[in-house]
């Protein structure tokens, strides 16, 4: 008699945890599955206000920071509209004092026949050509991911006005030897340098490499595109010296927009050049007849 | 003899406390169940929001004309009696005090759940802003 009843308390037991554990599951997963629409739901709405944020801020391009607030909706977004990089050191709201280098202009990782833009003249002058604004013989690029598998290789266009016309100076620069050979200049590349997150850094205009004499007056722009990448790979350029003209125009704007709701961000950055010229216009610029669109 | 004849206060205490637990299982399931089809609805509404603002944001700024019109996503009939509205106006000035060239998009989703469930999405679009 006492076996038995001890057996019977064993089965409940055993019955008990069974269905706890059972139980237990289904509230969990039900918990788990509300949390996780709820949190997803406010990303959304953080997200939405997010861009919200960002078109307020386009159509504002003087606004330094600006705010978008859809209280009924509990989301909001604050937007920082930085002004335009890279700044000139030394001036109003610039970091960098009066004497330091200018910090590089780095792009947003180009993607495959992406063309990178960078203005050497100041841009913003109404007379034709540009007033020249970066005067010093060399240029320092950055390029590559040091992560990415994918070597990339790099396309330089210089576009400068000497003697009443456009001209025109190439760089091809690769970091690896390829086969078929495509005759690029070699570039050694160490990944370790002082603006960090690059694979290669060329320095134009240093008499190293080739056709790489002192860059002439009167640089207009340069225009850079990376070759042989199948990722998304960064693109840097920065002023070398501290003198007064060794600076590049500030051109570009990177607006940062954090949007919430509840207790979920979401932040969108977007890069903004003032002003480029057309996609087709490395191959319009230098042929010799008229160009029908 | 005594002892084994009649039930110990532990073994009644037992049975008790088993009995409670498998109630509260048994009554929380149904509960739980609920909540996983809620969340699920939750998700649902979320994606066809969305898609409403994604598809507005394919829109040319100039031809984006102020309205509400229903949503029309075969979607909502997954939802309890679903339905929605994606309504587009101009900013108001308080928010775009430098009279911006903005329209303001909400898209509402509804559903009935044991109440009425509603997810909003608000956002922007703006001349020459994203994917303009």
């Amino acid at each position: 008699m006492k076996n038995q009843k001890g057996q019977v308390i064993l089965v409940l037991i055993l019955v008990m945890t069974v269905a706890l554990a059972i139980g237990i599951s289904v509230v969990q997963r039900s918990l788990s599955d509300i949390s996780t629409s709820t949190k997803v739901e406010q990303s959304s709405r953080a997200f939405s206000a997010a861009e919200a944020g960002i078109e307020k801020a386009l159509n504002c391009p003087t606004c330094v920071t600006t705010s978008v607030n859809f209280s009924e909706n509990q989301s909001g977004a604050t937007v920082t509209n930085n002004s335009l990089i890279p700044c000139v050191p030394g001036s109003s709201g610039c970091v960098q004092g009066t004497g330091s280098q200018q910090v590089a202009l780095e792009y947003p990782p180009l993607a495959k026949e992406e063309v990178a833009h960078v203005w050497l003249a100041d841009y913003t002058s109404t007379v034709n050509p540009p007033t020249v604004f970066y005067t010093q013989p060399t240029l320092d690029v950055y390029w590559g991911d040091p992560a990415a598998i994918d070597k990339a290789a790099l396309e330089l266009t210089l576009v400068y006005y000497a003697s009443g016309q456009y001209l025109s100076r190439k760089w091809y620069l690769d970091q690896i030897v390829r086969s078929p050979a495509n005759n690029f200049e070699q570039v050694t590349c160490i990944g370790n340098y002082s603006l960090a997150g690059y694979q290669c850094k060329k320095t134009l205009g240093n008499n190293t490499g080739i056709n790489n004499g002192p860059l002439p007056s009167g640089l207009m722009l340069l225009r850079a595109r990376l070759l042989y990448n199948s990722t998304s790979q960064p693109f840097a350029v920065q002023a070398v010296g501290t003198c007064a003209t060794c600076f590049l125009p500030p051109q570009a704007r990177k607006i940062i927009s954090t949007g919430t709701a509840g207790t979920t961000q979401r932040r969108v950055q977007l890069f903004q050049l003032d002003k480029v010229v057309p996609q087709y216009f490395d191959y319009a610029i230098f042929s010799a007849g008229d160009i029908n669109k | 003899m005594s002892k084994e004849s009649g039930v110990s206060l532990i073994e009644s205490l037992l049975v008790v406390v088993v009995v409670g637990m498998l109630v509260f299982l048994l009554a929380s399931i149904p509960n739980s169940l609920m909540l996983i089809t809620k969340s699920k609805h939750v998700s649902l509404a979320r994606e066809i929001a969305v898609k409403q603002i994604e598809d507005k944001r394919t829109i040319n700024y100039t031809n984006l004309v102020n309205d509400s019109s229903p949503i029309n996503d075969t979607r909502l009939n997954l939802l309890p009696q679903g339905n929605g509205t994606v309504a587009v106006e101009d900013c108001s000035p308080s928010v775009c005090t430098n009279g911006e060239h903005i329209k303001q998009v909400t898209v509402t989703v509804h559903w009935q759940e044991n109440s009425l469930q509603t997810i909003t999405l608000k956002t922007m679009i703006g001349e020459g802003g994203i994917n303009q």
